[in-house]
């Protein structure tokens, strides 16, 4: 086990892609070249959470794979961003009111195709089983669902990047037993942990220590990243409005 | 993610929550490995020299707590310990000085006593509390369930304690079962007083001083906002009733107590009332949580589920009555299966005034007649002593009903033979707590059949079950007495509290509809502003969010169904129950002229 550990106090550059929202408007307005790229790959970070508002929308699973597909080509080929770029509003905002908008758009265009078939409600369209995934008995709505997905996305995001930053430095085994004890709930004797790896138990608690804080920085990154001016308040304000989305 | 996850789980069994938890107040677990190192014993013995520290006897990632003993006085005391970073923040110390106050004026044998607070020289705020011998509740449940007696002892102490603390303006605010001390004589004592918790001052560096504290599972949803009064700590202690009933703690669409570990079904209102979303549609004072649980403490738990054939109830094998009179009841559980399958509504003829049902005493049609007698009654024990059964039955024995006619029930072949008792006549006049009994019964057979929005009020309970007891200690002081006579009798009483406690189940269970209900009708206001303000902006989606108010209404109409359904399921029930009471009774009083 190589005993180089990541330094978890800095950030690393280029471990995690400055594809900042606040940074990628700017760009956009000012009609950089690659903007709209460098906002495709921010936007598809999150394409789970749009896929299940999408499906908690009652749509089938290949129908909704399709209109995320044709969401971010959307995003793409318009130039959706003008007014996003005036106003202040954070990624996750901007995501599910554009993605609202462009399903009910499709909607409508679907039901203009069908002109003449005097069609109004597409929800008595719905199978009995998607009317019960559309219900919200259980509290989750597609905005609630949407909510709560997008908090699993970021730490998923995270602790990717954790993943790959420990895997550059060839601590991919330490971080793969570490990694399980980041909040706490595994129960895994430290002693077992030390004999198996080889590696002193006052090294591990430093180890987990500094697994740990880096995993919180980079959580906040990935929010930051998302915010249209991120200052630490507006990070924390933001993940505490994501943990208000958990059942 | 579209792309494949690094490994099988994203999040290496990280709950989301918890990273995303940890990321807001700095640290995310309490595992033994968290990252603040606290000073060995005898570097805090060097800081704090009016004690002698003994041991580190537990840690966090933001405090450490350890045995000492205060050499002044010669007592055992527990020195908990933060680290020496949190006091930097002018605030937080603050804080935690007004906080050691208040606690210190709080003086309870349920809540863990603090003598002391300040600062060591490195600048650890420390506390020094009582030190309790014993384990905590975390401990002692560690995924395992207690007995519902156990569990209801520990929850009534709890409430007495935050009850006091409470009306001294105090909230605990991180009730949890690791910080509920256990003595080792049993007592409860609450620890970690609302010290050093996250509330008003939550968007700050603060919050980072916190992580030891709270699990997000006992947290209230109002919590998470940043607000909470007492009501959280009620929420919490749901929760923690809920764990120490089942051994799990309820996390999504959990099973009420009742289904998941069998206990009283009373409790599972308890629960669902103490968690609810809604601060204010909790009980709003712990003292209503202890009196509702007090009640159902003092009063019988339901018996044992009625035989398999049953349509309606779920089998109980674990009712968990009061120790000392369990074996009693599991003796004459097997009396109670049959009686609800037999059927009869003398209840019903009283009510109805069908007088001549009485006497007629025509079995009914659908009886399957097998009839279990109550075990014999035991010989002479000291009255006010619930009496154990001397020769209990280990196992049903069918007893035709006609049989019947010697003192003690003889095991025949289970042929249904649903004709009335032939009684020895009876050797002297009907004890007065028969008559008290056919008053009573009364009473009880009206709230059978009472609505289920109402609720039965606990003295009938309690009155049925003193003449059970009573029956059983009249039937043993007289030997030669006519036991069937009793043992209708007994039959009858049991047979009503059987039928209370069936419909207190169908009332839970059309109250669970009905709060879906009620969930379901907030979604649909909530739907229908948003519809509004909705197409006020864009009129040309007007269409779209009609649908999604319509979707709404209509599943609001289906859960309000649902309850309903459930209220004539019960009403049929009912009807049946009051027919097998009414042969019940007709047996009584044919056993009672004889």
């Amino acid at each position: 086990m190589a005993a180089a550990e990541p330094n978890t106090a800095k950030s690393e550059a280029g471990l995690f892609p400055p594809t900042m929202w606040s940074k990628v408007r700017l760009a956009i307005s000012q009609n950089e070249p690659g903007a709209n790229l460098a906002l495709d790959e921010l936007c598809r970070l999150y394409e789970r959470p749009i896929m299940i508002f999408i499906l908690r929308k009652g749509y089938p699973q290949d129908r909704a794979e399709d209109l995320k597909q044709s969401f971010f080509e959307h995003l793409l080929s318009k130039n959706f961003f003008r007014d996003a770029t005036k106003l202040n509003v954070k990624l996750r905002a901007f995501l599910i009111t554009k993605l609202q908008g462009f399903l009910i758009d499709r909607h409508r265009h679907e039901m203009a195709a069908k002109r003449g078939g005097g069609r109004v409600a597409a929800m008595a369209d719905l199978s009995e089983t998607q009317a019960l995934l559309a219900e919200p008995v259980d509290e989750r709505t597609p905005l609630v669902a949407f909510q709560r997905q997008w908090m699993e996305t970021v730490a998923t995001n995270a602790m990717k990047v954790l993943r790959e930053d420990y895997a550059k430095r060839g601590c991919e085994t330490l971080f793969a037993e570490l990694a399980p004890l980041i909040s706490g709930r595994a129960e895994t004797s430290l002693a077992k942990l030390s004999a198996r790896l080889d590696r002193p138990e006052g090294t591990l608690k430093s180890d987990i220590s500094r697994l740990r804080a880096r995993c919180q920085q980079l959580i906040r990154e990935q929010v930051a990243a998302t915010l249209d001016d991120p200052t630490p308040e507006a990070v924390t304000a933001e993940l505490r409005e994501l943990m208000s989305a958990r059942s | 993610m579209s792309d494949s996850p690094p490994a099988d789980d994203p999040l290496f069994g990280n709950p989301a929550s918890d990273l995303i938890r940890g990321a807001l107040e700095g640290s995310p677990g309490t595992s033994p490995a968290a990252p603040w190192e606290p000073p060995t014993p005898e570097h805090l013995a060097e800081m704090l020299p009016q004690y002698q520290i003994e041991t580190l006897i537990g840690r966090g990632g933001m405090g450490a707590v350890y045995k000492g003993r205060q050499s002044s006085l010669k007592r055992p005391v527990a020195i908990k310990l933060l680290p020496a970073e949190l006091s930097a923040n002018a605030d937080f110390t603050s804080r935690f000085e007004r906080e050691a106050q208040t606690l210190a004026s709080l003086s309870h044998q349920g809540i863990v006593a603090i003598f002391d607070f300040g600062q060591t020289n490195e600048g650890h705020l420390y506390f020094v509390m009582e030190f309790v011998d014993g384990t905590d509740l975390a401990h002692l449940l560690h995924g395992q369930r207690l007995e519902a007696d156990q569990a209801l002892e520990l929850t009534m102490q709890i409430c007495e304690a935050l009850h006091y603390a409470h009306s001294q303006g105090v909230v605990h605010r991180d009730i949890k079962p690791a910080n509920v001390l256990i003595t080792r004589d049993g007592r409860a004592k609450l620890a970690d007083f609302g010290l050093a918790r996250p509330l008003s001052a939550i968007h700050t560096q603060l919050t980072a001083t916190n992580a030891v504290m709270g699990t997000p599972d006992y947290m209230a949803p109002e919590q998470w906002q940043g607000k909470a009064d007492h009501r959280a700590d009620i929420y919490a202690l749901g929760v923690m009733l809920y764990e120490m009933l089942t051994g799990t703690r309820p996390q999504g669409a959990f099973d009420l107590p009742s289904i998941k570990s069998h206990v009283d079904a009373r409790l599972d209102e308890v629960v669902i009332k103490a968690m609810r979303q809604e601060p204010e549609r909790r009980y709003q004072r712990v003292s209503e949580l202890r009196d509702a649980v007090g009640s159902i403490r003092t009063t019988r738990p339901p018996q044992p589920a009625p035989a398999p054939r049953h349509p309606v109830r779920a089998p109980k094998p674990k009712a968990a009555p009061p120790k000392k009179t369990r074996s009693v009841f599991e003796a004459l559980t097997w009396a109670a299966l049959a009686l609800l399958i037999l059927g009869l509504g003398w209840g019903a003829s009283v009510l109805f005034g069908n007088k001549d049902r009485q006497t007629a005493a025509s079995p009914p049609t659908e009886s399957v007649a097998v009839i279990e007698q109550p075990p014999p009654l035991p010989t002479r024990a000291p009255p006010m002593v619930k009496p154990e059964p001397v020769v209990p039955k280990p196992e049903p024995k069918s007893v035709p009903t006609t049989a019947a006619v010697t003192t003690t029930p003889q095991p025949l072949p289970p042929e249904p033979v649903p004709t009335p008792l032939p009684m020895p006549p009876a050797a002297e006049p009907a004890p007065p707590c028969i008559d008290i009994l056919t008053a009573q019964s009364v009473n009880a057979m009206k709230w059978v059949l009472a609505p289920l929005d109402e609720i039965v009020p606990s003295d009938i309970r309690q009155n049925l079950t003193l003449l059970r007891e009573d029956l059983v200690d009249e039937g043993k002081s007289k030997p030669a007495a006519p036991i069937p006579a009793y043992s209708a009798a007994w039959q009858l009483c049991q047979a009503l509290l059987t039928a209370l406690d069936e419909r207190d189940r169908a009332r839970v269970a059309a109250g669970y509809r009905d709060a879906q209900a009620a969930a379901n009708q907030t979604h649909t206001n909530q739907a229908l502003n948003a519809r509004r303000n909705y197409t006020m902006s864009w009129p040309q989606y007007a269409r779209e969010g009609d649908q999604r108010a319509e979707l709404q209404r209509q599943s609001a109409n289906r859960t309000a169904l649902a309850s309903e359904a459930q209220k004539v399921a019960w009403a049929a029930q009912s009807a049946k129950l009051s027919r097998s009471l009414d042969t019940l009774y007709a047996r009584f009083r044919e056993a009672m002229r004889q």
